[in-house]
């Protein structure tokens, strides 16, 4: 789908640097589905697709040539590190920080946390 | 700034996401989860930018990405930092299969480049497809097809026991896996 392609140049123009911020308009704005059913694709993973990405590739492949397994190993490798952190609770600053930046910043919350 | 209520909800939601890429990405608990509070404040503060309904991951995929490369490239110039300190070390030491104990899977993957070492983290573990992976990262899908090769070997090169770095790149389809380079290994050795 060539939706990618203007989606992430207009994403990378900012290099973590100044207020540049991602801006996705030109592509969201002519291609709404085509964005929609891309976003659908990832994370919000469909289940089962998911529990194949949680489950890792098949174990005990011993019949297979060395490469495969190697290149198993290092799937399970790469998954189990990956999904040990995708498996653990939000961290309670993260928690925090959304709800410091929910706030209105000039509301009736009290100012004193700036 | 105005955020709905859902897309604070998706927010929340794609944390667990955002913390598995950054600490695979970056090899540090700690520096993973500073670069994720930057993705979320910056994501916040550029809301208006992101239409909902369109892929809101891979936004803040992207986010987290570019924040890691250009934190990466500035201490590069700047202090030497500590996964550059274990990497120097490694690059030395794992010639030896007796030093390939502590060569776990972590500390090969902290040795990849680290275009290859995401591209791998997207397409061997978060469940991008090739395609999703190269727009997160904005380059060309054989690109990504061909970052996520150079790590598979890199690091099949990097876990074998025989393996100096030069032209026994190969060897490990000969040579074993090391046992102690993994628990689950040792099936794989036993022939």
């Amino acid at each position: 789908m060539s939706l990618k392609k203007p989606l992430a140049s207009a994403l990378n123009r900012s290099p973590g640097g100044s207020a540049s911020a991602p801006s996705q308009a030109d592509s969201a704005a002519g291609s709404v589905d085509g964005a929609r059913a891309a976003g659908a694709a990832i994370l919000n993973l469909d289940p089962a697709r998911k529990a194949r990405a949680l489950r890792g590739p098949r174990r005990g492949n011993k019949g297979a040539p060395p490469k495969v397994q190697i290149e198993e190993h290092i799937g399970r490798q790469l998954k189990s590190l990956y999904n040990d952190v995708l498996t653990q609770p939000i961290p309670d600053r993260f928690l925090d920080l959304l709800h410091t930046l929910d706030a209105p910043a000039g509301g009736p919350c009290k100012d004193s946390g700036k | 700034m105005s955020v709905s209520p859902q897309m604070k909800a998706d927010l929340l939601a794609a944390i667990p996401s955002l913390r598995a890429f950054a600490v695979s990405l970056s090899g540090n608990p700690d520096r993973a989860d500073d670069l994720v509070q930057e993705t979320l404040v910056k994501a916040w503060t550029s809301i208006s930018s992101f239409t909902e309904g369109t892929n809101l991951a891979a936004w803040l995929f992207t986010i987290l990405r570019n924040l890691y490369f250009s934190e990466y490239r500035k201490r590069r110039r700047e202090v030497p930092d500590t996964d550059g300190l274990i990497a120097g070390r490694l690059s030395t030491a794992p010639a030896q299969p007796g030093h390939m104990d502590f060569l776990d899977f972590q500390a090969a993957l902290a040795q990849l480049p680290p275009d290859q070492r995401e591209a791998l983290i997207l397409v061997g573990a978060s469940g991008m497809s090739y395609e999703e992976a190269a727009g997160v990262c904005d380059c060309a899908v054989g690109t990504m097809k061909s970052r996520v090769n150079r790590a598979r070997g890199r690091l099949a090169q990097l876990l074998s026991p025989a393996a100096p770095g030069g032209e026994a790149a190969d060897d490990w389809r000969g040579a074993v896996l090391p046992a102690a380079s993994g628990r689950r290994l040792s099936r794989a050795g036993g022939g």
